[in-house]
């Protein structure tokens, strides 16, 4: 419909011309509906707020360089998991979470073509660019192009395996330990371990020390 | 029909690695999903999420922000669900909720302030790998199966490029509540076997330009899969 042919006399607007102010507008009604109904209280949103702000990937950054350094929690990790994340401390409610490993010879990247499923117990809110037509329509189809736009380029003798995680699973990469790392601790090797490199569109980066 | 969310293989631009950070009403309407779908409350599962998200539309879709998809999937299902009405949110939207519609408010003009059932009315199964009515899982590990070429409308998790395609069991995840189902607001049961079906790239893309070796893997229900 356009804005000539409505019944109102052209009040009608097109969607995209109704967006931010509208939601936003609508986010707080709502919410001020469920707090008057009792559902909730608004100390309760103020602390899903928080409660996800300190989700991250730093969270998955402990596992790996765990993972790294003891291959006992490795082997556990890849087994469960939740247990892995549960055995460090790390909340992650009912994540059914699933740990792919990187190796010399298969490289493991995480998408979700039908909307955005992404470890966010563990990691918190996607990045944007997870969530976007460019990378959800591509990267099953496409993977190495994929990879190349974020700037990792893999050799042909590379295995990849692209999950997309369409159901109750989430996923989590593994990536392998950096070289020129002996000796590091885990706080140090966590630091190596980036958000790009949990879902396999980037591996560790090893900062000049 | 392909349905406009479920684009995985369509040709598209390239990626583009951006440093956005949510506005603080994003974040609250994270916060309310993750409230409504709680375990205390199961006002909201993520399936009607989902579903409703989905049922925007191709122009809504593409024009909303991620969010914006989200707040209005989450009105919506409040609304199906009866937790809200349309003219308390109209009225809350217009300059503040009417103290009327509060539970308790003295009952007068505001028939239409009802009340959220209790949770426990709303109670569902969790999606729990071990819900009633399971039904044992049909195929094993390494089974070679082929995906359904059905088509059917709705909420569904089967994505459009792997219907009608060979693959094998990479492994049983266990069994949930169909999505399919809960979408609706029903309680999905029995729990249906859930599995990784392993699809070589080369035969789900025909002209694939990596290598022979390369995967995709999806979660697929039992109900999509027939043995191959």
């Amino acid at each position: 419909m356009t804005a000539s042919d409505g019944a109102n006399g052209g009040a009608e607007r097109p969607v995209h011309d109704d967006t931010r102010g509208y939601y936003r507008r609508l986010q707080g009604a709502v919410e001020e509906l469920l707090v008057l109904k009792g559902i909730f209280g608004t100390a309760d949103v103020a602390r899903e707020v928080v409660a996800m702000e300190a989700r991250s990937p730093a969270r998955g950054a402990r596992m790996v360089a765990r993972a790294w350094l003891d291959p006992g929690y490795k082997a556990r990790m890849l087994a469960s998991g939740p247990a892995a994340a549960a055995e460090l401390g790390l909340e992650i409610g009912p994540l059914r979470l699933v740990v792919v490993e990187n190796t010399s010879d298969t490289h493991n990247v995480i998408v979700c073509t039908l909307c955005s499923c992404y470890p966010r117990m563990l990691l918190g809110i996607p990045p944007e660019w997870y969530k976007s037509r460019e990378y959800r329509s591509r990267t099953v189809r496409e993977p190495r192009a994929v990879l190349a736009d974020f700037g990792l380029d893999l050799p042909d003798t590379t295995r990849i395996r692209v999950h997309d995680s369409t159901a109750d699973m989430r996923y989590m990469v593994l990536p392998m330990r950096p070289e020129g790392t002996d000796g590091w601790s885990e706080a140090e090797l966590a630091a190596t371990v980036t958000r790009d490199s949990l879902i396999g569109v980037g591996v560790p980066t090893v900062p000049p020390r | 029909m392909r349905r406009h969310h479920d684009m995985g293989g369509l040709p598209a631009g390239a990626c583009v690695r951006d440093a956005h950070d949510h506005a603080p009403w994003e974040k609250r309407v994270d916060a309310l999903m993750m409230l409504l779908s709680s375990r205390e409350r199961r006002l909201l599962t993520v399936d009607e999420l989902r579903r409703n998200i989905e049922d925007l539309g191709a122009h809504a879709y593409d024009a909303l922000g991620y969010y914006e998809r989200w707040m209005h999937a989450i009105a919506q299902t409040l609304l199906q669900r009866g937790v809200l009405t349309i003219e308390e949110i109209a009225s809350a939207l217009a300059g503040g909720a009417d103290p009327r519609f509060a539970p308790g408010a003295a009952s007068g003009a505001a028939p239409q302030g009802r009340v959220a059932r209790p949770a426990a009315e709303e109670a569902r199964e969790p999606r729990s790998g071990k819900a009633p009515g399971t039904v044992m899982p049909r195929f094993g590990v390494g089974d070679r199966v082929r995906v359904r070429a059905y088509d059917p409308p709705g909420h569904v998790r089967t994505p459009w490029y792997c219907r009608g395609q060979g693959g094998c069991i990479e492994r049983i995840c266990g069994a949930f509540a169909n999505p399919e189902e809960l979408a609706y607001g029903r309680d999905g049961l029995p729990a249906r076997p859930l599995y990784r079906v392993r699809f070589d790239c080369r035969e789900l893309w025909t002209d694939y330009g990596g290598s022979a070796d390369d995967v995709v893997e999806i979660e697929i229900y039992e109900h999509w899969l027939e043995p191959a």
